[in-house]
């Protein structure tokens, strides 16, 4: 897969930003100076921005999106594509509606207090119409570009593992930015409470930012155990937290190299119980793709996770082998 | 950091993963300044006694391939990859010595015309 697909990341941007702009300066001296940029519930405009900063907002709501969308996406495949060009070409298409509703509203005004009504219908204009382009984007990149061989590496022989031979693996992955992250959302609970001190009221906030917090921390490192037992995850730094996957709850294992925007971000995605799919992305790259029973799927990041899977593939033979055996037994005399 | 041992080996369980620390050590898997794993949770993945694990780890510790600290866990020592890695095929020489039927001495002379 070569990285052409990535211009339809790119155009989206530069002409979502270009029609944004657009009307914004085919009409520049119609418009009042500060312009009206936001309108509050009750549809009446209750904010404004200079004319020339405008711009700025949805510009860097775009290229911070791009951004977001250019991280790892050399060993992007289908559905990390599709994503990414679906995230992209929403944000740009937004940039350019909400610019052109701005425009609409404020056009021929003379103080932007006096600007238009947002209406139920402009707004559904403006998020409904970059909804649709956004999936067309995103069904067409899925269609177009497709994964000329399985993006997962072949699993590798299970690990030869003889009678009475007794085996442990531990790998862990670990990312520092979302411990910073976490760090960040402390900090910023600890000034929100001090320093502004009409926000005190906002029980809530406090809490769920230290939530937030100890959530990321959970997920900025873990470490993987594979033995007889089955395969152990432990969370966070401490390990304090721990799930447990019995041997006999493992189908099948292999090693895979895993796009966190193909599994709809970072920390734990999914929900076995619900979707019968879940994803512990950590980082980037190689993780354990496990086949459970009851048909469910599960993803673990890990370093090295090729040797982890072929122990894991060793050990589910040996327990296969070990039920034939005792399945046998009965019928045998 | 894959340790394998065999219960019904001719070498000691602890001398086994001690091996197998060198080894995950000198080929990088574990790198100095990480941490190896409890030595309860070792013993309880590996089905051997506490004990056994913390003789593996006590025997690196005076091979100064780790640091044993209280509430700080065991700890890889920088610059123990190298080392580790020649202790390592000096037991593995020792092991096929005696093997062999070559005394210490006999091994020290075959050192020297090396």
């Amino acid at each position: 897969m070569t990285g052409a697909w990535r211009w339809a990341l790119v155009a989206p941007a530069v002409i979502g930003l270009a029609a944004a702009l657009a009307p914004l300066l085919r009409y520049w001296f119609e418009l009042p100076d500060p312009i009206a940029v936001h309108w509050g519930i009750d549809f009446r405009p209750d904010g404004s921005l200079p004319r020339r900063t405008a711009f700025w907002p949805p510009a860097a709501l775009v290229g911070g999106i791009l951004f977001v969308a250019l991280i790892g996406s050399a060993r992007a495949y289908a559905v990390g594509r599709a994503v990414r060009v679906w995230l992209v070409t929403f944000m740009s298409a937004l940039a350019a509606t909400v610019s052109a509703v701005t425009v609409f509203r404020n056009l021929g005004r003379s103080i932007w207090t006096e600007a238009g009504s947002m209406t139920p219908g402009l707004l559904a204009l403006q998020v409904g119409l970059p909804l649709v382009l956004a999936t067309v984007a995103g069904a067409g990149a899925l269609l177009l570009w497709r994964d000329v061989q399985p993006p997962a590496p072949a699993s590798a022989p299970p690990l030869p593992l003889a009678t009475g031979e007794r085996a442990y693996w531990t790998g862990s992955a670990s990312n520092g930015w979302l411990l910073a992250l976490g760090g960040a959302l402390l900090v910023q609970a600890a000034v929100l409470q001090t320093a502004v001190p009409q926000l005190r009221a906002l029980t809530v906030l406090l809490p769920a930012l230290v939530a937030a917090a100890i959530a990321l921390e959970f997920v900025s490192r873990i470490r993987v155990t594979i033995d007889r037992r089955g395969v152990q995850v432990r969370y966070g730094h401490l390990g304090l937290w721990t799930k447990q996957l019995p041997l006999g709850r493992i189908v099948a294992v292999q090693a895979v190299d895993v796009d966190p925007l193909a599994h709809s971000g970072w920390g734990y995605r999914g929900s076995l119980l619900l979707f019968g799919r879940a994803s512990l992305v950590v980082r980037a790259g190689p993780a354990l793709k496990l086949d459970l029973t009851r048909g469910q799927r599960l993803f673990i990041t890990v370093d090295d996770a090729a040797t982890g899977a072929r122990l894991l593939g060793a050990l589910l033979e040996r327990e296969t082998a070990a039920h034939g055996a005792a399945a046998s037994t009965p019928s045998g005399p | 950091m894959l340790i394998v041992i065999d219960a019904n080996g001719p070498t000691p369980l602890y001398a086994q993963i001690a091996s197998q620390l060198r080894r995950a050590i000198a080929e990088g898997k574990v790198r100095a300044g990480e941490r190896l794993p409890p030595a309860r949770e070792l013993a309880e993945s590996l089905a051997v006694n506490l004990h056994t694990v913390l003789r593996a780890y006590d025997e690196l510790r005076s091979e100064g391939v780790l640091d044993v600290r209280r509430g700080r866990g065991v700890v890889v020592v920088g610059a123990g990859g190298d080392r580790a890695r020649l202790v390592d095929l000096a037991r593995t020489l020792v092991e096929e010595g005696t093997r062999q039927g070559l005394a210490l001495k006999d091994l020290r002379k075959l050192l020297g015309e090396v």
